[in-house]
This record gives C-alpha cells, sequence and structure tokens, in this order.
C-alpha cells in the first residue's frame, strides 16, 4: 500500500471534543443529583423511572457523550479519516445530544409528555445527524481495517438502539405500534449496551492498547471475528434470548481475558493509571460473564438481590464506564499535546512553549481519581445489596466526577493558553 | 540520489513518535530526506506536513511495520 500524496483529512479543532468531554461529567454530576432524590426505593426495581433517568445519564449523558467526541479525534489518528463540516454537525448534534439527555431525564423524572416528546426529536436529531455523517466517511474509507468493520457495526448497533429507543419513548406517549411487552426494552437495552457501547470499545480497544501502551496486537481471530459475531448474536438474542445470552457471556469472558493478556505483555510498564482502569474493567466485565452463569435458583437462595440489575451496573459503571475514564485520562493531555505540536511543523521553535505532557494532567491526580472511581464501584454494588446506602454512592459520584471535571477544565485551560503563546510569538517574528 | 536520515519510532508510545519526528524535520540538513520507520500510519501528520511544504510517502513493510519517507518536493 502506498500511500504517496494521498490527501487526509487532519485533526478538527480540538474545541469540538472538549465540548463533548467537558458535558460528560456534568450528567454525572446531575445523575449523582437522581440519587439523593430517589433514596432508597430507587434500587428496589429496574423499572423505576428514575433509575430510567439514572440509566439514561449514565449512557447518553456520559458514554455516548464522550465516545462521540473522541471519535471525532479518534478516526483522523487511526484511520486517517474524518466528518465532513466537523464545526456544524459536532456543534448541532452536540448542542441537541444535550437538550435530548436533559428532556429524556426530566421526562422518565416528572412524567410530562412534552418533555418525552422533545427527547424524541433532539435525540433522533443528533444521533441521526452524528450517524449519518460517521457513516458517510465509513462507508467511503478505503482500508477494511478490524477496527474500521468493528467501528461499522458499533454504528449500525447504534441505530437500532435509536430506531427501539423511539418506539418505546412513543408507546410511553401512547403510540402502541407494537405490543407492549418488557421484551422489547431488553432488546433496545442489550444493542445499546453491547452493541453500541461494548463493540465500540472492542473495535477501540484493538487500536488504542497496542499504540498508547505498546503491546503487542490482539489476536487475528479475536480482531476478525469477536465483533461480527457478538453482532450477529444481538439479532439471535431477538428471537432467541435463551440461545444468544449464553454465548454473549462467552464471548465477553473471552474478550476480557485476551484483554488481560494484551495489557500484560505490553512493552511499557511504567506506571499508568489508564492501564489500571483498563485491567479493572476487563475482571468486572469477566465477573459480569461468569455471574452470568449461575443458576437462577441458586441465586434466589443465595443472592437478595436482583441479578439483572447486578450484571447491568458492572457492566455499564464497572465495565464500560471505567474505560471510557481511563481513556479520557488518556487522550485529554495527547490531544492538547499534539495539537499544539503540531503547530511546531511550521515554526519548530514554537516547541519551547509546550511543556511536558505529563503537565497536561498530574499523574497524582488520575491516580486519585482512579482510587475514587474503585470507591464508587464498590458502593453501587453496596447499595444493590443495602439500598439505605444509596448516600454514599451518590457522595462518591459527586466527589469523583467534580474531580474530573476539575482534571478537564485545568488541562483544557492549559492547552488555550499554550495555544495563545504560540500564536502570539509567531505574530511578532 | 537523495539521502536520508533514518529514525525508528516502532516502540515509542504518542505523542513521542511525533515529537522524534519534529525534532529531526528540524535538524535536517537541506537536500536531505527523512526515512521513519514506524508502526502504523501517522495519518494526522500527513496535511500538516504539506501545509508545512513537505512531500512524503508512506509504504506498508509488513503487519504494524510502516516506512514513511518524508522530503522536500523540488529535492
Amino acid at each position: 500500500m502506498n500511500l504517496s500524496g494521498l490527501s487526509f483529512n487532519g485533526l478538527p479543532p480540538i474545541d469540538l471534543p472538549f465540548r463533548f468531554f467537558l458535558s460528560a461529567p456534568i450528567f454525572m454530576l446531575v445523575c449523582a443529583g437522581l440519587v439523593f432524590m430517589g433514596g432508597e426505593s430507587l434500587w428496589l426495581s429496574r423499572w423505576h423511572p428514575l433509575l430510567l433517568a439514572l440509566t439514561h445519564g449514565f449512557t447518553l449523558g456520559f458514554l455516548t457523550m464522550v465516545m462521540f467526541g473522541a471519535l471525532l479525534q479518534l478516526l483522523p489518528v487511526i484511520a486517517g479519516i474524518s466528518i465532513p463540516n466537523p464545526r456544524v454537525i459536532a456543534s448541532i448534534s452536540h448542542a441537541s445530544l444535550v437538550l435530548g439527555t436533559v428532556n429524556i431525564i426530566l421526562g422518565f423524572v416528572y412524567g410530562k409528555d412534552w418533555m418525552l416528546y422533545s427527547a424524541i426529536i433532539c435525540l433522533a436529531f443528533s444521533l441521526g445527524l452524528y450517524l449519518l455523517a460517521l457513516s458517510w466517511v465509513l462507508i467511503k474509507r478505503m482500508s477494511q481495517g478490524d477496527s474500521i468493520r468493528g467501528f461499522r457495526l458499533a454504528i449500525s448497533a447504534l441505530l437500532i438502539t435509536l430506531l427501539l429507543g423511539l418506539i418505546l419513548l412513543a408507546r410511553n406517549l401512547g403510540f402502541e405500534w407494537i405490543p407492549a411487552n418488557k421484551i422489547l426494552t431488553n432488546i433496545h437495552a442489550l444493542w445499546g449496551l453491547v452493541g453500541w457501547a461494548g463493540l465500540l470499545i472492542i473495535a477501540v480497544s484493538f487500536q488504542v492498547i497496542p499504540m498508547f501502551h505498546v503491546a503487542p496486537s490482539f489476536p487475528k481471530l479475536i480482531t476478525r471475528c469477536l465483533a461480527l459475531v457478538i453482532f450477529l448474536l444481538l439479532f439471535v438474542f431477538m428471537l432467541a434470548p435463551a440461545i444468544a445470552m449464553p454465548i454473549l457471556s462467552l464471548c465477553h469472558a473471552v474478550f476480557a481475558l485476551v484483554l488481560l493478556y494484551v495489557i500484560r505483555q505490553r512493552k511499557r510498564k511504567i506506571p499508568d493509571t489508564s492501564v489500571r482502569y483498563w485491567q479493572l474493567a476487563a475482571i468486572s466485565l469477566l465477573l459480569a460473564s461468569l455471574l452470568y452463569f449461575i443458576p437462577n435458583s441458586l441465586w434466589m437462595s443465595y443472592l437478595p438481590i436482583d441479578k439483572n440489575l447486578l450484571l447491568a451496573a458492572l457492566f455499564i459503571y464497572a465495565y464500560l464506564m471505567s474505560i471510557i475514564q481511563g481513556m479520557l485520562l488518556k487522550i485529554l493531555p495527547f490531544l492538547s499535546y499534539t495539537h499544539l505540536q503540531q503547530r511546531c511543523l511550521v515554526d519548530f521553535s514554537a516547541m519551547q512553549f509546550i511543556p511536558h505532557m505529563h503537565e497536561f494532567l498530574n499523574k497524582k491526580h488520575s491516580q486519585w481519581l482512579f482510587r475514587i472511581h474503585l470507591i464508587s464501584s464498590f458502593f453501587l454494588i453496596l447499595v444493590l445489596f443495602q439500598p439505605a446506602l444509596y448516600w454514599l454512592f451518590g457522595l462518591a459520584l459527586l466527589l469523583e466526577f467534580s474531580g474530573l471535571l476539575i482534571i478537564m477544565i485545568k488541562t483544557m485551560s492549559l492547552y488555550f493558553k499554550i495555544n495563545k503563546k504560540i500564536s502570539l510569538s509567531a505574530e511578532k517574528t | 540520489m537523495m539521502q536520508f536520515t533514518e529514525i525508528d519510532v516502532r516502540e515509542l508510545a504518542p505523542p513521542e513518535p511525533m515529537t522524534v519526528i519534529l525534532s529531526a524535520l528540524s535538524n535536517l540538513p537541506t537536500g536531505k530526506g527523512l526515512q521513519v520507520h514506524h508502526s502504523r500510519q501517522p495519518f494526522h501528520l500527513y496535511d500538516k506536513l504539506i501545509a508545512a511544504g513537505w512531500d512524503y510517502q508512506c509504504e506498508k513493510v509488513d503487519e504494524n511495520y510502516f516506512l514513511l519517507l518524508i522530503f522536500r518536493p523540488q529535492d
């Protein structure tokens, strides 16, 4: 493959991913508010409106928000592609995702029809626009790399999740297009969590782990087949959940083990908090996959909690959120540094203004954030056993995501300060 | 025939490869090009190279091994 002279899209302006990243911890602070508002009763049933609001705060407000921002920058770095008109598309889809998420949370909390109507319109518009822009570049992309294939599957899963979600919301408003049953909600949740978020993380890990941690590539069998098998199993789940679920759990257990193995084989063995996040995520995923195989009869005799709720907590918070937060701590300083560094191609003397990458994110701060994340993960599981301790989880959420927000603001401020310094220096010369 | 200074950034984690490449380019004598052994394609570097007046060629040698040549178009 010779790529002489081909034109590639560079990195989109850094303020675009920054606005997605900044919104994410703010939604988590809203989620902490929901935990205090819901109190003990929030944890008694997965159908509690406040728990539905909380789940959508986690998945749309944090996970999707960060993944949308990260994809804007990751695609140019790992695949040489970028969405067209990034400023217009990212600005509109960000604003409507924020509005849609606020409305869906409020809609579940207060049960007002207009909020749910507004959520339908904003989320359909935001996700639809972003999906369209991403599909455009992912279809055009010449490479058929394993990660690109994984991205395509994740994007397709998001489209299916969105359509199912819109049908579910419409049903809440009285439009019964499909007979009401809870199976549709399970299908929606699985496509969103395992399809959209899970497949995207799997595809990203194939690139990010070897690249950032100088680790060996994942085994070919895993990179070629895993995402596709999971995607097909999600269709099987719609017709025969009892057949699909055990195989899905097994696939995830295998991924978790391979992930732990690849991380262990990395050449850069320097202490790195983001590695700890990946390890925590892999262990949590392994645990969730194994817990699934405990028979329901045994479960009900020995564990006095809803099995699905525990598995969802482990999957969403201890697996997905851990990886997303770990990646944020990795890519925030990396992006800031890379954007500034690119300015030095024209004028190398500007390098003198760029501080060491660790100055963009203090190592000690990220270590503390990881410790708080461990504690909040533990408290979440604890709350499922002892709902009266909800305030512990609420406090941990407040602490963790205030910390993340402060860290982000510090990194971004430093970026803009240095960027200004380079511009001023260029004007003088 | 153009001479190339050679650097190997395959065992470096981002953003170190970029730092090494930038530093090598800034110290490159006139008329010389840069040959980079890389573990992946530095896609985000390409349009900036062109903007800074450089040209490049990238060839995939093996899985996770790319050979990147950076040079001035007039050379």
